[in-house]
This record gives structure tokens, C-alpha cells and sequence, in this order.
């Protein structure tokens, strides 16, 4: 044969080597078409042979020709035997890992435990120190101390629960004031989370609720000092820097001058309004003297914070009876470990 | 407090939009709850705080709205003066015994009431537009002058009034009916004025319904008095009934608007030509009546509280738009009758905020010396148990501390039989008789309510609350129902039992390195509606307290030699308890024992009855050598005899 015949016949060889190759599915079959393909016995093997026949330049050119051939035919057969391989694998290992978790879910965190403890640790890293007080309370605390006396007006706005045993069940945690006044040494700088009661109970009252107190007492504490805190407090709440804040004058008993709070809102139809927030003030003298710390010398803040409210805006909540269902289709949403 | 804008303009020149204007309002405390467009006109109504009083009247608001802004200027033509009688002065007997409650009477007689049967337009319109409905004439224009002056007054039928008028205060259980129909019993300390068949009213609350003013009524007795605030505090709210009037009274009335009232009723009266009246006559004891506050003014001090830069004379003018009178020589200023709220000095650092604008007080953080960290310990063991909990699949509830009267609720934590509960003697509704002295209760309820509504085969609820029984405790309940695992492919559908609760208790007080023994527990079953509950309950007043006095995690140095182990599985009374095993094998006291392990229990087919069989691991090793299998051997030997001859147990094949 010449040397162009031998060279379309390699190539028809190789050509259909190839393609019986890539039909082949099991190992068997692979061991097969090597010897059948590469074996002595193979046609290749045999336009091998015909290379003694050529002569000089084609001897060299056709050699070439069937080494590439040959090359190709093996680094095929390898590709072959590797996707087979996998596929073997897979065969064996049918693990899928869509399935869903045969494990029981994780539970979740009431929110107003996460809201409380969100605004704590905002407290916390501001450096007032954690403290908590009685929730069955005497008037004393709750009223008297904090400048709330018998007759006094103020008592309107607070209904309180009465117990049989002439106590009560606190109204605000500003009754927790006077023990940490009482107990700590000044500069006192505290907080005190936890539940108050009042005699309400309608759309957007509940008879518990969750406050948070604040105290600072020290020289030359300022009304602007006060709103500082509160400023630093919400905007780390909101986690908005431009928060739109503003001190309305308001009145408590315990505290002179009196401020309400407010923060720019936005309702679902994108209408602006303010939204009271949270009621504060400069600590009036009376409830320092009641606490034993001269007023002369000493000022401070305090302020009070409606958790359910701050949940509510936080977590997008519009019904605050949610709170006290513990239906697990509300409950069942709060899961992440932070906020 | 409602008002329309035209009723502040006939007091007031305003040259501000319907918004600035409310917006000032509430920027000074006079927070506007509401603004409704009227035809021409706005109503608006303003939350006032219980000790701005003086802003409970239209020219209380207008003269608060002079001092705001110069925006805001007061009417000069307001001026009113006495008339002259146009009839006598009937003869009335009074007689106040105790000045204290009452220190200011005045009145006047009205005659030809029953001439006049419509009331001028003008008042009646203004009443309306507040949502105060007419009733008479007469009454009416009382009603007119009590939201525009800020005095409740009073109006009796002469003729029904029969000799002294005296004033007191109630007996108990002295029985009084108003003009509103109803029958009310006093307590001790109302203060009533009388005649002398009885009580004619319950001063600066309501009349009585026989001598009040009617159709028929010919001459009338106009009171306008001053009761002290202090007497007056909470009287209508005990009795429900709370007017226009007693509002006005218990939070306190201009002490100096008495007269002035009276005037005002002459005037309006010859304006629109109604009825003859008499001289105006009062009787006052001025040493009862309020006496105005002098405080010295420290400048500096309201700069330094408020964190402001002010001028002396910027507060001076302050406190002189507020109506005070102020010494400069003594520094001393005097409130005027109507802001009888301004007792002592932090009063004017607020109104001098106030006035001075909050919104313009800088903000400027205080220097705070940092000090230690202290970790307040309850909220932070608190927390880390709801985290376990909750990654445990637990899902937290809050419920209110109050409760029914149900029986199930008679228990304490410890499920044990309680009754003596901290009952609330005023509760809304039965869900608030008494405080809950345990919180299994409130669970099982959110379980019950949850399978009502979203049925699953797995609930897992805790709360962390205080409950109130012998003394107030911090108590963590957990309660389980169904089966161990929510619905899955894995096709386990064990139940809970208790003993899952145990390892909720071991892993509790390893977080805190203690021992489950450490802590005080209990876990039991509660059957309810056909269901069971399974309960674990920890103190964690207790559970605190522990870890307060537990020292901190610290290293120490392991055994590195072999240890060898060894089994015994056996037969034992069901009585005997895992915690008598392990104590009798900890006293036999072999040094190289280091872990007791139980790693079977098996009651029930193949064992007879009053027996359970244990399989239990002991692990030996030696500290400062390896130890050998014939020492083990030993130790095995010596605790399996221990067993038989204390317990009597019977080795298994």
C-alpha cells in the first residue's frame, strides 16, 4: 500500500476505535477493546508492521502518525475508565443530601427575652450595670419614695393591682430607684429590666407588660446629658444613625423637668408621624432626699422604656396580644440567636 | 381637653397655620391628641398632665400659648368689670364650720330664670362644637364659662333650698341622689353642702336632683367656690363619677377665679339681657387659702442641670411671661395663684426648658469613670439556660403572672397541694384573682391551645418566671407532650418519659459545672383532659446561688496510664434506687475505681416481678502505675460481693 492509502486506513481504524470506545459501559467491555484495539493482534498493530515497507521520509512521517494514534486511542480508553469508576461510586453512595433534617428543630426565644436582652447589652456596653427589683412591691416604693404621694393625681395614671396583703403589684420599674439609691454608692449607673402590671387590658394594653429602667446619679449630671444617652441608646436600637429624634416636656412625679420621647415613624402607607417611645427626666429632689442623697450636690437621670413597644417597631409586630399567646406560629418565627 | 380654634381666637391672636400652632402646643407640653377639621374651624383636644391644671380652660391655654412664642399674642378687649345688681340680695344663712374645706364661697342670686328658653348662639355653639350637649339655658352658660375660665360653678333652685346652707364633710354610708338619677352612697370625708333637709350636692362634683335647675325653676343660688385639691383627690373616682367639674377640682382650681367667674356670668348674662342678678357676695378664710411658693432663683444651677448656655436675663424673662412675680434684689420669685404647680426650684429649671425649647438643649455626653465589669449573675445564668433550651428545641413563653380560680392551679412547683395564694383584691376579670405558684399550668394551656391550632406529634415549651407561693422564687419549668421527635422520615415515634427530663437537668448543671444532685428539681406527671405532661421544675434561686459560690473552670492534670474495665449485669429490687448503688461502691472505698457507668436497664418480659435488671460498667485505673488485670479482677470481686450482700443481687448469665 502506498503511504496515503496507509494513512486513510489509520485513519478509518482510529475513527472507529473511537467511537466503540465511548459506547462502551463496563469494565469488561474496556479490557476488551484494549487488546482489540491496542493488542498485537489489533489492526493498528498490524499498519505498524506496514512501516517496514515505507522508505525514508514517509517511514518517519507515518510513524509519527501512528504514535499520535496510538497515544490518542490510550489517553481515551483512560478517560473512560475513570468516568466509569465515578459512576461506580455513585451506584454505590445514593446519600442525598437534599433530604430534609431527621433531627428536631431548633426551639425559639420568646422576643421580648431578645429585645430585652438586645437593649441590655446596648446598656451594658454604655457601662450601666444590671440590676433587678420585686415585682410584688409596697406603696412605698412604687409610690411614696418616688414623689407619688397619697392624694396625689399622679396615682390616676397608674391602676394599680392591689393584693389582699396591702401590697402591690408594681406599676413601673422606677420602684426598683430607691433601693439601688438606697444599697449603691454614687456615681450609681444602672438598669433594671423586668415585668410591671396594670390594671388595663384592651387593643393596646396588656395587664403585664415589660419595662426597662434607667438611673444615673453623679455630680453635675445634665438634662443634655440625658438626651445623649437616649440618643446613643436609640439609634444603636434602630440601628439607624439618622433616627430622627425629638424631647417632648411631659410630666412625671419623679422626675423634674419631665420629658416623652419621640422618634420619627413611618405607618405602612409611608404617612411620617412621631411615635412616643419612652419617658424620661432629671431625677426630682424629692425622690433623692427620700433615698438619702443631697440634692445640693448631687443630679441625676432616669428613664423608662415599654419593651412590647420597642418589640413591636423592632420585629414589625402590630398586635400586642400576640405577645402573651405563646401560639407556636408567632413563636416559632423568633429562632435566630441575635436579632 | 377639647377646644376650638375660633374659641382660643376670641382670647388670643394667632398668626401661626392650624399645624405650627399644634405643634407649639405640644413642643410645650400641651401634647396635642387630635386635630378634627371642622366647617370653618378645627376642634382640637390636648392630653394634658395632671399638674398643668391651669391649662384646663380656654384662657389657660391661650395664656400658655403668650408665654410659647411672640407669635401669640392675648386679646385686650377681654377686660370684664362687676356689674351692679339689677335685683336684691336674698338672705342667705351659711355656715362653714371648717374653713380647711372649703376657704372660698362666693355666690349670687338669679331671678326670672324661667323667662329664658334658648341660649345664646354663640355658647351654644362652642358647646356643641366640643361635644358638650345643652341642657338648659342656664346650665349652659355654667357649662360655657367652666371651659373658658377653668370655674366650676354650680346652680341650685332657690325655692327648693330651705334654710342653712352649710358645708361639711359625708358621714359614712350618708346616701345622696344626684341629678344624673342615681342613688350614691358616701364614704367618710366627701365634702357636701347642705340644707337643712340634707344634702343639695357633692361639692365640685354634682348637684342633687331635687333642688337642681329645670324648666319651672324661677330663682336660682349660684355657687362658685374653691375646694383644696388635696380634698378632693380621688373622691369622684371612688364614687365613678367623674365630671367636667371634679376633673376640674381634684387636680385644682385657680383659687382666685371664684369672683371672677361670677363676673363673668353678670356679663354674659346683661349681653344677652336673661334674667336679673344680685350682688356677687364671698365669704373666704384667707388663712386656708393656698399661699403662693417663694423660691430663690440659682441661675446657675438651671444652666448647669438643663446643660444650656442662657442668659440671667433670658430666664428673667421667662419667668415673667409665666405670670410670676420677681425680686431681683432678693432673687426670689412668686408663682402666681393659677400655676400653683411651681413649688420649688427644679420646677422653674423645668419651665425654663421648657419655654427655652427641649429641642434646642445640646447634646453632650457624660464623662463616666470606667470602672470594673460586673456581671449580674441572675440574667446572665438566665440567658444561658434559654440558650441551651432553645438550641434544645424548646420554645420559650411568657404568660401572666395571674391566674384563675382553677383547681389545677393549686399546686407549687414541687406539684405539691397549695392554696394560700397572694390574691388581688381589685382584679378586671377571674383571670386575675390570684398570682400563679406555678408555671406548669400556664404551659400545659399554651400546649392545649397549640393542639388546638397547629396540631404536631412534639411540644416542648419552658418559661423562666417568678411565681408566688410560701415567699416569691425564680422557678424554670419545662413541659414536654408527645412523642420524643417532631414527624420525620426516621419513623421514631417514642414518647417522652422522665427520664428525658433528666438529661435536660445533667446538662443544665454541667454548663455551670455542678452535678444534677447540686440543684434543687423535681420532675413529675400531670394529667390533664386525657393527656399526660411531663414537668421538670428548677429553682433557680437556688441554682444561682450555687454557681455563685462554684469556683471557675481549671485545669487538671489527667492520668495518663491505661485504664481497664469491667461489666456486671444483674438483677435487683426495683426499690433500690441507681443513687444507693453508686454510694454503696464509692464507700467500699477501692482507690483505683474512677467511674461508675449504667449502660442498660431492662424491666418487664424475662424478669420477675419487684426486679430490674442493671447492667453497670466500673472503670479502674491506677494513678502512678498501669494497673493489672488481677487487680481489677479484685476490685470487681469486692464490689460484686458489696452488692449481694447488701442488696442481694443476682448476676446475670
Amino acid at each position: 500500500m502506498s503511504v496515503e492509502e496507509l494513512k486513510t486506513e489509520l485513519e478509518k481504524v482510529l475513527d472507529k476505535a473511537l467511537r466503540s470506545i465511548k459506547e462502551i459501559k463496563n469494565y469488561e467491555d474496556l479490557e476488551k477493546a484494549r487488546v482489540q484495539f491496542l493488542g498485537k493482534k489489533s489492526q493498528l498493530n498490524s499498519l505498524m508492521k506496514s512501516l517496514s515497507t515505507l522508505d525514508g521520509k514517509n517511514k518517519a512521517d507515518f510513524g509519527k502518525i501512528v504514535n499520535q494514534a496510538k497515544n490518542s486511542l490510550n489517553s481515551s480508553l483512560e478517560e473512560k475508565k475513570k468516568s466509569l469508576k465515578s459512576k461506580a461510586n455513585k451506584k454505590i453512595d445514593n446519600f442525598d443530601v437534599t433530604m430534609p433534617s431527621r433531627q428536631i428543630s431548633i426551639g425559639s426565644l420568646h422576643p421580648i427575652t431578645k429585645i430585652m436582652n438586645y437593649s441590655i447589652d446596648i446598656f451594658q456596653a454604655l457601662k450601666f450595670e444590671c440590676v433587678e427589683g420585686p415585682e410584688v412591691e409596697d406603696d412605698f416604693h412604687n409610690f411614696t419614695a418616688l414623689n407619688i404621694p397619697e392624694s396625689h393625681p399622679a396615682r390616676a395614671m397608674h391602676d394599680t393591682f392591689y393584693l389582699e396583703d396591702g401590697n402591690l403589684l408594681r406599676t413601673h420599674t422606677s420602684s426598683v430607684q430607691i433601693r439601688a439609691m438606697r444599697e449603691k454608692e454614687i456615681p450609681i449607673r444602672i438598669i433594671a429590666p423586668g415585668k410591671v402590671y396594670r390594671k388595663d387590658s384592651d387593643i393596646t394594653h396588656t395587664p403585664m407588660f415589660h419595662q426597662i429602667e434607667g438611673l444615673y446619679i453623679d455630680k453635675d449630671v445634665s438634662f443634655s446629658n440625658l438626651k445623649s444617652i437616649i440618643n446613643i441608646f436609640l439609634k444603636s436600637f434602630f440601628e439607624e444613625e439618622d433616627l430622627k429624634i425629638r424631647f417632648r416636656p411631659s410630666y412625671f412625679p419623679f422626675t423634674e423637668p419631665s420629658a416623652e420621647v419621640d422618634i420619627e415613624y413611618f405607618n405602612n402607607k409611608g404617612e411620617k408621624s412621631w411615635l412616643e417611645i419612652l419617658g424620661c427626666g432629671m431625677v426630682h429632689p424629692n425622690v433623692l432626699e427620700m433615698a438619702n442623697i443631697n440634692s445640693s450636690i448631687y443630679s441625676g437621670y432616669a428613664f423608662g422604656l415599654g419593651v412590647e413597644r420597642l418589640a413591636m417597631l423592632k420585629l414589625g409586630i402590630s398586635d400586642l396580644r400576640l405577645f402573651y399567646e405563646n401560639d407556636l406560629r408567632f413563636l416559632e418565627q423568633f429562632k435566630r440567636v441575635k436579632l | 381637653m377639647k377646644f376650638t380654634k375660633s374659641w382660643l381666637e376670641e382670647h388670643t391672636n394667632i398668626n401661626t397655620s392650624i399645624e405650627e400652632l399644634c405643634d407649639d402646643l405640644t413642643m410645650a407640653g400641651l401634647e396635642v391628641d387630635e386635630i378634627t377639621p371642622l366647617k370653618n374651624d378645627f376642634l382640637i383636644d390636648v392630653d394634658l398632665t395632671p399638674n398643668r391644671s391651669d391649662c384646663l380652660s380656654v384662657t389657660g391655654i391661650a395664656r400658655e400659648l403668650c408665654c410659647i412664642s411672640n407669635n401669640y399674642s392675648q386679646k385686650k378687649s377681654n377686660a370684664i368689670k362687676e356689674k351692679s345688681a339689677s335685683c336684691e340680695l336674698k338672705n342667705l344663712k351659711l355656715n362653714i364650720n371648717n374653713k380647711k374645706i372649703c376657704p372660698r364661697f362666693s355666690y349670687m342670686f338669679l331671678e326670672n330664670v324661667e323667662k329664658n328658653s334658648e341660649t345664646p348662639k354663640v355658647i351654644a355653639k362652642n358647646l356643641k362644637d366640643i361635644g358638650i350637649g345643652l341642657v338648659n339655658p342656664l346650665v349652659d352658660i355654667l357649662n360655657y364659662i367652666n371651659i373658658d375660665l377653668g370655674q366650676p360653678m354650680h346652680a341650685y333652685d332657690l325655692d327648693k333650698l330651705k334654710g342653712e346652707i352649710s358645708i361639711r364633710f359625708s358621714k359614712s354610708g350618708e346616701k345622696f341622689k344626684a341629678f344624673d338619677g342615681k342613688e350614691y352612697e358616701l364614704g367618710e370625708k366627701n365634702i357636701v353642702i347642705c340644707d337643712e333637709n340634707g344634702i343639695i350636692s357633692l361639692a365640685g362634683i354634682i348637684g342633687a336632683e331635687h333642688c337642681a335647675i329645670s324648666s319651672s325653676t324661677k330663682n336660682a343660688l349660684i355657687e362658685s367656690a374653691f375646694f383644696p385639691p388635696n380634698l378632693m383627690a380621688n373622691k369622684a373616682r371612688e364614687l365613678k363619677l367623674q365630671t367636667e367639674s371634679s376633673q376640674r377640682f381634684e387636680r385644682g382650681v385657680d383659687f382666685d377665679l371664684p369672683k371672677n367667674a361670677l363676673i363673668l356670668l353678670q356679663n354674659i348674662i346683661s349681653k344677652y339681657s336673661l334674667y336679673k342678678f344680685s350682688d356677687i357676695e364671698v365669704y373666704e378664710d384667707k388663712n386656708h387659702l393656698p399661699i403662693p411658693h417663694e423660691v430663690e432663683i440659682d441661675f446657675e444651677k438651671i444652666r448647669k442641670v438643663l446643660g444650656i448656655d442662657i442668659s440671667n436675663k433670658e430666664i428673667e424673662t421667662i419667668l415673667s411671661s409665666l405670670g410670676c412675680n420677681y425680686d431681683k434684689k432678693s432673687r426670689k420669685a412668686r408663682n402666681p395663684s393659677y400655676r400653683f404647680d411651681l413649688e420649688i426650684h427644679s420646677d422653674y429649671v423645668e419651665e425654663v426648658g421648657r419655654l427655652f425649647g427641649y429641642d434646642n438643649i445640646p447634646i453632650i455626653s457624660e464623662k463616666i469613670d470606667l470602672k470594673v465589669n460586673k456581671n449580674y449573675l441572675p440574667i446572665s445564668v438566665t440567658n444561658q439556660i434559654k440558650d441551651y433550651l432553645y438550641k434544645s428545641s424548646f420554645s420559650e413563653c411568657i404568660n401572666y403572672s395571674f391566674t384563675n380560680e382553677e383547681t389545677s392551679e393549686d399546686f407549687d412547683w414541687k406539684n405539691v397541694p397549695y392554696i394560700h395564694h397572694k390574691k388581688i383584691s381589685n382584679f378586671m376579670s377571674s383571670n386575675q384573682i390570684k398570682l400563679r405558684s406555678n408555671i406548669s399550668t400556664s404551659l400545659i394551656k399554651n400546649i392545649e391551645h397549640n393542639i388546638n391550632m397547629n396540631p404536631r406529634d412534639s411540644y416542648r415549651f419552658f418559661e423562666i418566671s417568678k411565681i408566688y407561693g410560701n415567699s416569691c422564687e425564680n422557678i424554670l419549668t419545662c413541659v414536654v407532650y408527645g412523642n420524643k421527635f417532631d414527624e420525620s422520615w426516621m419513623s421514631n415515634k417514642d414518647k417522652f418519659d422522665r427520664y428525658d427530663m433528666i438529661s435536660i437537668v445533667e446538662d443544665i448543671s454541667n454548663i455551670f459545672g455542678l452535678k444534677k444532685d447540686d440543684i434543687l428539681y423535681e420532675i413529675y406527671h400531670i394529667s390533664r383532659n386525657e393527656r399526660e405532661y411531663i414537668v421538670l421544675s428548677i429553682s433557680m434561686d437556688e441554682f444561682i446561688e450555687k454557681i455563685k459560690n462554684n469556683s471557675q473552670e481549671r485545669f487538671r492534670n489527667f492520668v495518663k496510664f491505661p485504664n481497664i474495665r469491667r461489666d456486671l449485669s444483674f438483677l435487683i429490687d426495683t426499690s433500690v434506687s441507681y443513687k444507693e448503688i453508686c454510694k454503696l461502691v464509692e464507700e467500699i472505698n477501692v482507690h483505683s475505681l474512677k467511674k461508675i457507668l449504667l449502660f442498660d436497664l431492662y424491666e418487664g418480659k424475662g424478669i420477675p416481678d419487684g426486679k430490674k435488671s442493671l447492667g453497670v460498667g466500673f472503670i479502674f485505673q491506677d494513678e502512678r502505675k498501669t494497673l493489672t488485670h488481677e487487680v481489677a479482677d479484685r476490685n470487681i470481686e469486692k464490689i460484686l460481693n458489696n452488692l449481694i450482700e447488701k442488696f442481694n443481687i443476682e448476676l446475670r448469665k
